[in-house]
């Protein structure tokens, strides 16, 4: 995926920030960062130029807001992170394309990448 | 050689036929029915239903119906419906199938393909990917007796993790972009500052760790990280990097890996090869 866009959000700064950093290096390009859902929900429909959002969906809106975002556009990625098994179904069904299981770690958010912006050999587009 | 063995009943995974524990098979093999191998087979096989018996090895490329690996298995597998790796199974080669389930701790080392049954491509999925009904989730990190909220000292560790990568990648020669340096200089300032924190490194030592001579393994652990920290910000920074000092890097890189059991090799970081 070349160009790539992704936001990340979570409420937890310690683990967003690392989310936001890895996902940074990977791609070499500038990454979001939302504290929280409502944030990045509001960003996107000024905007509309997220690809992959990385959502944590075990706090309050979070669910909501990857629901409104598979209906305004079902193309766009959306990571689900979460701690608890309840929200990974519920994630599941409201069409998220992937799910990370806290704690997760560095290998995980690798392979993120590797199924949604560096498909078969291609990779990221320097700015 | 070519074998060709017809199926006598039908039903599911009722066993047609059998190669047991110690039969060394060499030749082409095709097959109806179901099929359980469990010594080992060198060849090719096309067929129905394949089970590989835990132990079962298979060095071949395998084109069949149905296959479930308990052992394991040398070469690319593609099935028409479906392909399910057990957690004992291990496949080094790139599997293909409409269906795929591959279970928490069996190995996979190569490419997944989900094709969908009309023959158009669906989707290229890692290991981990859970086929549900038509649609697949992808799903990563802790199990599910084993989730829960992510303490600093998961992230200070995962953040370790990351910037031996980022070292091993540079020493590969792997490019360096703007946002990617700025990016090695904030992981590496997070790691320096974190890793001051001794009990925090004492819990990443594996018990089977070598000893330092006589030193501290903590302590050494804990300088050693601090030092990769002021290696990255070097190299990310446009410092020399001469042959001495990459060697150093490299050593680093595997000390720190060896005591917190963390392989470098493990991690598929080739996309990092364009930036």
């Amino acid at each position: 995926m070349e160009n790539v866009k992704i936001a990340v959000v979570d409420g937890d700064a310690t683990v967003r920030a690392f989310v936001v950093n890895l996902l940074t290096y990977c791609v070499n390009r500038h990454v979001l960062s939302f504290e929280d859902a409502e944030s990045a929900w509001d960003h996107f429909q000024g905007h509309a130029d997220i690809d992959i959002f990385v959502l944590e969906v075990g706090n309050s809106g979070g669910l909501d807001v990857l629901e409104r975002i598979k209906e305004r556009d079902a193309g766009r990625i959306c990571v689900a992170m979460s701690s608890s098994s309840e929200d990974e179904q519920r994630a599941g069904k409201l069409g998220a394309d992937a799910f990370l299981a806290k704690p997760f770690g560095m290998d995980d958010l690798f392979a993120v990448v590797q199924s949604f912006v560096a498909e078969e050999g291609k990779s990221t587009t320097a700015v | 050689m070519i074998w060709s063995l017809r199926k006598r009943t039908r039903g599911k995974r009722e066993l047609d036929a059998f190669f047991g524990k110690g039969i060394h098979f060499e030749g082409d093999l095709t097959f109806e029915g179901t099929l359980r191998i469990d010594g080992f087979f060198e060849g090719e096989i096309e067929g129905g239903t394949l089970i590989v018996g835990v132990d079962g090895v298979i060095h071949s490329d395998i084109s069949v119906s149905d296959v479930v690996v308990y052992g394991e298995v040398r070469g690319n597998i593609r099935a028409d419906k479906r392909i399910d790796i057990d957690a004992l199974g291990k496949v080094y080669g790139n599997i293909e199938a409409p269906s795929i389930v591959i279970q928490d701790g069996a190995l996979l080392e190569g490419t997944c393909r989900m094709e969908a049954e009309s023959n158009t491509l669906a989707a290229v999925i890692p290991i981990d990917a859970v086929s549900q009904g038509e649609e697949t989730l992808l799903r990563r990190g802790a199990d599910l007796q084993d989730m829960r909220e992510m303490t600093e000292q998961d992230v200070l560790l995962a953040r370790v993790k990351l910037l031996i990568i980022m070292c091993a990648a540079y020493l590969k020669d792997y490019p360096l972009g703007e946002y990617r340096r700025d990016a090695i200089i904030e992981n590496a300032n997070h790691v320096a500052t974190g890793s001051e924190d001794v009990p925090v490194c004492r819990e990443w030592i594996q018990e089977d760790s070598n000893s330092t001579d006589g030193m501290d393994l903590t302590y050494v652990l804990r300088e050693r990280v601090r030092l990769l920290a002021l290696m990255a910000k070097g190299f990310a920074e446009g410092n020399p990097m001469g042959q001495f000092r990459r060697q150093a890097l490299e050593e680093n890189i595997d000390f720190i890996g060896g005591a917190i059991n963390f392989s470098k090799q493990a991690v598929d970081m080739r996309f990092l090869r364009v930036a």
